[in-house]
């Protein structure tokens, strides 16, 4: 009875769990397969669910100097953004967890509201910033505006909390230097943190698709996602869909390559406090 | 204590090679401040319709060049735009004061921005001389904020090679002089495209989004002969006895297939159907589409007016030209208007920028430009222009609303026209309320 209960139970999950992976893989596969169709089996009704004579001019269309730029720009963007985040973040973070100055706790508390401010509302600002500072279309006014996250600010600061206090003191009473206590001692235990906000940084750099289109005016310095949609988009009523689902196609993978070279610290990461020790 | 001194000398020394360079670059700046002006340029892909240049951009730049030829004292900045997410750049950079001095667009946008006092009027344009209907849509408070340069009316194309092959092009108003046809006879066409082939989607009547919601507004307006708002475009008057009824048309045929699957379509997939040989007919058309469907395999379109039951359709229309913002610095507008200028008047490239749009020229004495025989059936109807509703306030928050409305028609979600399109006009009328009021105040 009670075997037959669990076989039950794990069919339905089974089933359930199917269904939902095919619901949620979808979107990507139809992005994956509209890849290798032309304008006229992207657009066929009945749909073509898989392309029958599938082709590589999609792709051939994204050969050009132009893509490989825009390729650059994303990537160099995301990862500059990415290694700055982490750098500053981990540092505030640890600063406002173990270290007891005055105003620490208002401090805290304006980065937590920091955190509520969608970013439309502070875009037009920085876009008049980053005008009279001179900055725009330049790499700075990609990667700057978002250094000094408040949500990576208060990741780290979480992370930092399980640095046990007796071990900075021991470092301390060894003549420990802060920086030689934040490396050696401090950056291993928040690893899994680190590794976890390297994601989101680099996942939400990559589509920074709004701040990118603003802070950006020559062809030149467009990013990937940007590029790809205006070169999608040759008239206003007219759009490539193989296109389009090639480059989206491309644009997703360094996405991908970084998701499974950190996803062990994301899984980490993101259970951070889930079991009280 | 020598090195120390040796070390003062050093600074001293790399402090005035320092001031100086900076000294010599700003020099000619300053000496040439009172003559060079330059200006920002930002541009949606307008121009596509000249051979010469690949791409619309390449087209601005040639612009640009040549007016910096003939006005040396002025620099053209450069920006292309794109007609998905231009309109949210150009917005922003608005509300943050970094926005272009010349924007090349439409009445829609251009009016409501000089209702917001952000443009300079072009105080000094003949306007006698170019088309009324234009003009009018152009104007804000009696003051010309875009000068019209190209117009066009919006109707809609058939593809004749496609009903050649089905053998139903004698079912189509083409050998008539004003092309016009009733809903009846509209309705037989598409009923003989799908009996003769049923794969073939005899027309879409979108509704997926409002990017070219214009084709399906003029479409339903047409039918029975009501209109969006009445001519002085104070009032929604689309809910009045034709436009039921033409909803009611609507809502009976669309079971049928005849008007295609358009509840989950936007027109960019209408128009693709079309110009693959998907579609025999498609309800959005104009010049510069036209124009973009030439090179087109298997497509030879021709123009068609909407159908009206009394065979007297009025049209959607574009208008098209460029606008100035006033950012504070009359040299800046001054040099602005210069380039305006030159885009619309300049004996090479007035002409030349307006071909490149594919529209009609908006100056009355300007006509049979094009040597083509649709385009000359065009060119004639602007003497049949409606009111030219994309000024009235609250437009952009009307779009919104017009959509769902007919998507619930097209997918049999609504079941009371009347009641729907009641609702449409209530609100519609309480946002344009609610907009006129705080432009008066």
């Amino acid at each position: 009875m009670e075997f037959k209960k669990f076989g039950l139970y794990n069919i339905l999950s089974f089933t359930l769990l199917s269904a939902l992976t095919i619901f949620f893989i979808f979107p990507f596969y139809w992005i994956a397969t509209g890849a290798f169709k032309l304008q006229d089996v992207a657009i066929a009704l009945p749909p073509q669910w898989f392309p029958t004579s599938p082709t590589l001019d999609n792709f051939r269309q994204l050969l050009v100097p132009l893509t490989a730029r825009w390729f650059f720009n994303s990537v160099f963007v995301s990862l500059a953004t990415t290694v700055l985040v982490c750098a500053t973040a981990s540092l505030a973070g640890y600063a406002l967890a173990k270290k007891h100055f005055p105003g620490v706790k208002l401090l805290f508390a304006i980065f937590i509201g920091a955190m509520a401010l969608p970013k439309q509302v502070i875009l037009i600002p920085l876009l008049r910033l980053i005008t009279e500072m001179q900055l725009m279309d330049t790499y700075r006014a990609l990667i700057l505006p978002a250094v000094g996250w408040p949500f990576g600010i208060f990741l780290m600061k979480q992370f930092s909390h399980s640095v046990p206090d007796s071990l900075l003191e021991s470092a301390d009473i060894d003549g420990c230097g802060e920086i030689k206590k934040f490396v050696n001692i401090v950056l291993p235990i928040v690893k899994p943190g680190i590794g976890a906000l390297a994601i989101f940084t680099f996942i939400s750099s990559w589509n920074d698709y709004f701040s990118q289109l603003v802070f950006t005016n020559s062809e030149a310095m467009k990013t990937l996602p940007l590029g790809l949609a205006s070169m999608a988009q040759q008239a206003e009523f007219s759009l490539n869909y193989g296109l389009l689902m090639a480059g989206a196609l491309v644009a997703s993978l360094p996405m991908i390559i970084v998701f499974l070279m950190f996803q062990s610290f994301f899984a980490q990461g993101i259970t951070v406090g889930a079991v009280k020790g | 204590m020598k090195l120390n001194k040796f070390k003062k000398l050093v600074a001293l020394a790399m402090s005035a090679s320092l001031l100086s360079g900076i000294t010599a670059q700003f020099a000619p700046a300053i000496a040439h401040a009172e003559d060079q002006v330059t200006i920002k340029f930002w541009n949606f892909p307008n121009f596509t319709s000249d051979s010469e240049f690949k791409t619309p951009e390449e087209y601005d730049k040639a612009l640009i060049a040549a007016f910096e030829a003939k006005y040396p004292n002025i620099k053209v900045e450069y920006q292309k735009l794109d007609f998905t997410d231009g309109p949210a750049k150009v917005e922003t950079a608005l509300q943050s004061q970094t926005n272009p001095d010349v924007i090349y667009d439409a009445p829609g946008r251009v009016i409501d921005w000089a209702s917001k006092g952000y443009l300079a009027p072009f105080s000094d344009v003949d306007t006698a001389t170019l088309n009324e209907s234009a003009v009018k849509a152009s104007s804000f408070d009696g003051q010309l904020y875009l000068y019209p340069q190209g117009i066009a009316p919006f109707l809609m194309a058939v593809n004749t090679e496609v009903t050649d092959k089905l053998g139903v092009t004698d079912l189509l108003p083409l050998n008539s002089e004003d092309r016009n046809w009733t809903v009846d006879e509209f309705q037989k066409f598409l009923e003989a495209v799908q009996e003769k082939d049923s794969e073939m989607i005899p027309t879409v009547l979108y509704s997926k989004s409002a990017a070219g919601d214009q084709g399906p507004r003029a479409f339903v307006s047409n039918l029975f002969g009501s209109w969006i708002t009445n001519d002085e475009v104070t009032e929604y008057t689309i809910n009045n006895e034709a436009g039921v009824k033409a909803m009611e048309w609507i809502q009976e045929q669309a079971p049928k297939g005849i008007i295609g699957q358009g509840a989950a379509l936007e027109a960019k997939d209408a128009l693709e159907y079309f110009k693959s040989g998907k579609a025999a007919l498609t309800i959005l058309a104009s010049p510069g589409l036209l124009a973009q469907w030439k090179d087109a395999e298997g497509l030879t379109a021709r123009f068609l007016p909407f159908p009206n039951v009394d065979k007297a359709p009025k049209y959607e229309y574009l208008v098209a030209g460029p606008a100035v913002f006033d950012n504070g610095d009359e040299a800046k507008v001054k040099a602005a208007q210069q380039f305006v200028d030159f885009m619309i008047n300049d004996e090479e490239w007035g002409i030349r920028t307006l071909k490149a749009t594919g529209n009609f020229s908006a100056k009355k004495d300007e006509t049979g430009l094009y040597d083509d025989e649709e385009l000359a059936f065009a060119e004639k109807l602007s003497a049949h222009f409606g009111a030219y509703y994309n000024t009235i306030p609250g437009y952009a928050r009307m779009r919104p609303l017009w959509f769902p409305l007919l998507q619930g028609v097209l997918s049999g979600d609504t079941k009371d026209v009347k009641e729907a399109l009641d609702a449409f006009v209530k609100e519609a009328t309480e946002i344009y309320e609610e907009e006129a009021a705080l432009l008066k105040q």
